[in-house]
């Protein structure tokens, strides 16, 4: 599994950085850690978009959304 | 609350906000700025007397409200999150950018939204330079354009600026401190203070919810082709479109429209640098404002810079003027920035330029790196 820690970026950091390991990485279970909602969303909706399974986890005030 | 992270959502929510500008416009506020970022930051630093322009001079209470809302919905929600550390000062600087377009053009991206509603086809000109702007930005997202990341901060850092400014506000509204007002001029057109506070919290609380930002509709538009973000804008736009049709406020022309001017390559270009400053900063003057009331020090900042380029703009004469039919005691006005604010615009652009070249992350600013699959059990 890729892990992609984007917490504390600026939107759409973490929607980018997760798109391009996705491209890269196209067979791989993807794990971004996400640290708001605004960008939990945006990586959701994107392996939504992909018509991948996507799984969303909180910890304390970070989330893990698992894309496969 | 998970509704408004729908298209239906965001839609509704677009069609609230509509509604709520439409009660700010038929309650007082200056024509076609029912509500404005930029032009209500403006008018709250003359207020506090750090810019001298008489005409726009009042302590805007939805300045107050917007964050005031985001932070309060944010608390609910436990969406709240004290955070700092991500290139502060190089915030500052787009805060402060950001302002001198607006005022160039005379609008933030909302009151854009706002006056193409009333037919004002100078802010459908100047929609050109944002789309164009919000494109550049996005060009330099995709290149690894980073600010680098905020880091969690202790809990009441996140408050300040909520705390300030209601502090400030309740001050001002009392008389303890001696607030500048308007006597003319847009600053002396406004909704009573206390619906203005009400319908400003809900607002913001509801930019807080459905993450509305001006800028990110275009960006995610040019990035991804995904137009969702412009649900919202388009609910606004609607709504005031019929309000203004049915008040008769509607009038299609680039001229004769209030607190504008025709200078249409000025109103391209202030524009564009809101557009492309917004994207690096990541988001548009009024998401700023619900960032800085979620907890962010970081928006901030950059509302700092907002308020700080408003106090320039006025201060060294480099805000548009609007355009003025002849009176019988006055001649015509055009209207547009002056050779000053034309500089000072330009220079801006530049510096967005260098700002977001040398913010180019080689090595991303991401961690990536393979970690055993712990999902396939837990499933």
């Amino acid at each position: 599994m890729i892990q992609v820690d984007a917490r504390g970026l600026s939107c759409p950091e973490p929607l980018l950085r997760t798109k391009e390991v996705l491209d890269e990485y196209p067979n791989e279970v993807v794990q971004t850690i996400v640290s708001d909602v605004n960008a939990r969303e945006n990586v959701k909706n994107l392996g939504l978009r992909r018509r991948k399974d996507v799984e969303v986890k909180q910890e304390g005030q970070d989330f893990y959304i698992t894309i496969k | 609350m998970d509704f408004f992270y729908k298209r239906s959502g965001l839609i509704v929510a677009g069609l609230i906000f509509g509604v709520l500008t439409a009660v700010l416009a038929f309650a007082g506020n200056p024509a076609n700025m029912a509500i404005c970022a930029a032009c209500f930051i403006r008018d709250v630093a003359g207020s506090l007397k750090l810019h001298s322009a008489e005409p726009v001079q009042y302590f805007r209470p939805e300045i107050v409200g917007m964050v005031v809302g985001a932070f309060l919905i944010a608390i609910a929600t436990k969406e709240y999150r004290s955070t700092a550390g991500s290139s502060p000062m190089v915030r500052f600087a787009l805060g402060f950018i950001m302002m001198i377009g607006a005022l160039v053009f005379l609008g933030c991206p909302l009151r854009m939204v706002i006056r193409m509603a009333a037919g004002d086809l100078n802010a459908w000109i100047g929609l050109i330079g944002f789309v164009l702007g919000t494109g550049t930005g996005a060009f330099f997202l995709n290149k690894g354009f980073s600010l680098g990341r905020e880091y969690d901060t202790g809990k009441a850092a996140g408050a300040v600026l909520t705390v300030v400014l209601t502090l400030l506000f309740i001050l001002a509204i009392s008389g303890l401190i001696a607030v500048a007002a308007s006597e003319k001029g847009p600053g002396s057109m406004h909704a009573p203070w206390i619906l203005a506070l009400v319908v400003a919290i809900v607002i913001g609380a509801l930019a807080q919810k459905t993450r509305l930002c001006f800028a990110s509709g275009f960006r995610n538009a040019w990035l991804m082709r995904d137009f969702t973000m412009l649900l919202p804008i388009a609910g606004i736009f609607v709504i005031m479109l019929v309000y203004n049709i049915a008040t008769g406020n509607f009038h299609l022309s680039t001229a004769g429209q209030p607190i504008a001017h025709s200078q249409q390559l000025w109103n391209i270009l202030g524009l564009y640098a809101v557009g492309f400053a917004a994207v690096l900063a990541g988001g548009c003057p009024l998401r700023q404002m619900i960032m800085a009331g979620q907890g962010s020090s970081d928006a901030a900042v950059t509302f700092l810079g907002l308020l700080v380029g408003a106090a320039f703009a006025h201060n060294f004469g480099w805000a548009g003027a609007a355009a003025a039919a002849a009176t019988d005691t006055t001649p015509a006005v055009a209207g547009g920035p002056a050779l000053a604010g034309q500089v000072a615009l330009v220079v801006c652009i530049v510096v967005l330029f260098i700002i977001a070249g040398v913010n180019i992350q080689k090595k991303k600013a991401v961690v990536v790196k393979q970690v055993p699959d712990t999902t396939a059990s837990e499933a």
